[in-house]
């Protein structure tokens, strides 16, 4: 097998892809997908063209619509992710064929990247069969390409990140039930910690000013949220916790969540849709948001692309894991001791 | 072709395996026999690949096990005792999974696996879904599973476990068509008869020691105690009396006119037991050595407390 083929050689995909789409549940999850995408869509249009009758705001529907379907395709992928992927491995080891896997020249990693792939796929696969709700942007205009790119990636970053996650809590589960589980609670502390973090690291300063990261106000009120807390007062001091994350707060461990990812590049698309009355026109955005780190080592990037490096980061470090401890279940050939098979 | 020597497996504290060596030649079928937790699975995992053992080698087709398990895997064909299906897959594309995940090249894959079917007698089910076949089904197609990659090895742990007799007999043909075929059988199992019926050697394993291993008539020579049954004519109750009473005789059972003689000794011991017979007037119709069953020499082995290190007999 020639090298580039070897490396995309992976059998697990192939099946997963295969199974997954003759069962019911897939399609019941495509219908409910789309239900929520269409319900989400006319309601957010139909709120912005009852509420204005400037012409111009009216023009910020496809903004406001489009920011809309974003939060909404971003938190469903956030909920169906750990059920897709908790139980991958487990299952697999539920069924007992994970020794047979093991049995076979499919190396571990190809088994977790595989078993990632497949469940990544699913997702590409919701947001292909969602396209035609979200063309609907497009007749009202407003958005920008680079915007719906950056939704996609923070989408897709979100999908590995969390999947990554999912496939590692599979791997250390017996049960698929339990994988499952320990998949959403390590989602939800993924999304809750690191803002958490930044909210005491806030708390912890004097001047409460938001120096790095959309910190809690984005996970209580989505990415404008940060505006509502910064400079104003710490809402909940605690003694010492400055030694611990630093005097100005944490600039970097609130943006591990996904929240910021996600509410960072809503935030930037309703800052566009605030400054650039005319885009609706088609034309550029005006005024840029200003989602920004201001100090450290991302000073000048904007929260959501800080948001997708550490996710990325995460994800690596998930899958690793994951390959280390499937790696465990079985005996390894030594290194120097292959025998010519 | 298979040479295990002084296999220890521990799991914690607890040793599951203890100094456990056997050797299996070429193209026979190998019973496994032992009760429940005396180490047969974990035997056939460390032959496998899938559990690396404490100490000692195995060899399996000339590969160390534990120094290469990879290259073992390669060349061995792994049945556990349950199924391990796929739900929505049909038979046929079960089959090209793991012909897929063994590399066996994509041009040869739809060959093999109608060769597999028709072996395993399931060509007309190719397009049928796994989980709605039969469990007789379901354990023909593991075991056409097991050998997509075409190994010289397979190991089979408690392949007949569940089956109806039909489906048994199907397994034991099918198991007969493969060592034909020169593929080398070890099979595990607690059912002795199924095992007595399709296997050329034995290995008893009790507390995680191989007691002894080799044909059954090389297992059974040595032992200490033989039967014997003789049909005696008149008072057949006299003549039990009479048997029982002799030095030779451990044990003596009347059915009908039938004793049954358990002997002190080898088979050698049957004269003495004749000729006393003969001295005391007791008419005797025919004698016939009684064979250990698989089933005697196994209770007889594991009711006897096992040495230090087994009982490792040569064929």
């Amino acid at each position: 097998m020639s090298r580039p083929k070897n490396l995309f050689w992976n059998p697990i995909v192939r099946r997963e892809a295969l199974t997954r789409m003759r069962s019911a549940r897939t399609m019941l999850l495509l219908l409910g997908f789309l239900a929520i995408l269409g319900a989400v869509a006319y309601a957010a249009y139909g709120s912005q063209v009852n509420a204005n009758t400037n012409v111009f705001q009216v023009s910020r529907a496809g903004i406001t619509v489009f920011v809309a379907l974003a939060g909404t395709v971003l938190a469903l992928i956030t909920v169906v992710v750990p059920g897709l992927t908790g139980g991958a491995i487990a299952g697999e080891r539920e069924r007992q064929t994970l020794d047979l896997l093991l049995c076979t020249r499919v190396h571990p990693w190809r088994i977790v990247v595989g078993k990632l792939t497949g469940s990544l796929l699913f997702i590409l696969f919701l947001l292909v069969a969602a396209l035609p709700v979200l063309s609907v942007v497009s007749l009202l205009g407003g958005v920008q390409l680079s915007d719906i790119l950056i939704v996609i990636a923070a989408g897709s970053m979100t999908a590995l990140a969390l999947g990554a996650l999912g496939i590692l809590a599979s791997c250390v589960n017996r049960r698929a039930a339990g994988a499952t589980l320990s998949a959403y609670v390590a989602t939800f502390l993924f999304f809750a910690v690191p803002p958490l973090i930044g909210a005491i690291g806030q708390a912890s300063h004097p001047n409460g000013v938001v120096t790095g990261g959309a910190s809690f106000g984005y996970m209580t009120s989505g990415g404008g949220g940060r505006a509502l807390i910064a400079g104003g007062p710490a809402p909940f001091p605690i003694p010492g916790a400055s030694r611990i994350l630093g005097p100005s707060g944490p600039p970097v461990v609130d943006m591990l969540s996904p929240v910021v990812s996600i509410s960072g590049t809503l935030s930037t698309l309703q800052s566009q849709a605030n400054c650039a009355t005319f885009s609706g026109f088609g034309g550029p955005p005006i005024c840029t948001a200003a989602d920004q780190v201001t100090d450290g080592a991302f000073n000048g990037w904007h929260y959501w692309q800080v948001g997708l490096l550490f996710q990325g980061i995460l994800a690596l470090v998930c899958i690793a894991l994951s390959v280390l401890v499937l790696r465990g279940r079985v005996p390894r050939t030594r290194r120097g001791e292959r025998v010519a098979g | 072709m298979i040479d295990a020597r002084h296999l220890v497996r521990r799991f914690g504290t607890h040793i599951a395996l203890s100094e456990c060596s056997f050797e299996v030649d070429r193209g026979t079928i190998f019973g496994l026999v032992g009760p429940n937790g005396a180490g047969k699975t974990t035997t056939l995992r460390i032959l496998a690949g899938l559990l690396a053992p404490s100490g000692g080698t195995a060899f399996v087709d000339g590969i160390d096990v534990g120094a290469d398990p990879q290259a073992a895997r390669e060349r061995v064909g792994w049945m556990p005792d349950f199924f391990g299906v796929y739900e929505r897959m049909t038979a046929a594309e079960y089959l090209s999974f793991y012909a897929d995940c063994h590399r066996v090249p994509a041009r040869r894959v739809p060959a093999v696996v109608a060769d597999l079917l028709e072996l395993v007698n399931l060509a007309d089910r190719a397009a049928t879904p796994v989980d709605v076949l039969s469990r007789g089904m379901k354990q023909r197609l593991c075991l056409a599973r097991s050998l997509v990659h075409d190994p010289s090895v397979l190991l089979l742990d408690e392949p007949a476990s569940g089956l109806d007799p039909r489906a048994r007999v199907e397994l034991r043909e099918l198991l007969r068509e493969l060592r034909d075929m020169d593929k080398t059988i070890v099979v595990s199992s607690h059912i002795l008869p199924e095992l007595a019926e399709m296997c050329t050697s034995f290995g008893f394993i009790h507390g995680g020691r191989m007691i002894a291993s080799g044909p059954l008539e090389a297992i059974t020579g040595p032992i200490e105690r033989s039967s014997v049954r003789i049909e005696v004519g008149g008072d057949a109750a006299t003549a039990e009396r009479l048997v029982a009473s002799l030095a030779e005789v451990h044990a003596v059972r009347c059915d009908g006119q039938v004793l049954d003689i358990e002997l002190n000794g080898p088979h050698e011991t049957t004269s003495a037991v004749i000729a006393a017979m003969v001295r005391s007037d007791v008419p005797i119709r025919a004698v016939a050595p009684r064979t250990s069953s698989l089933e005697e020499v196994f209770m007889q082995m594991t009711s006897t407390d096992v040495g230090e290190h087994g009982v490792r007999l040569q064929r």
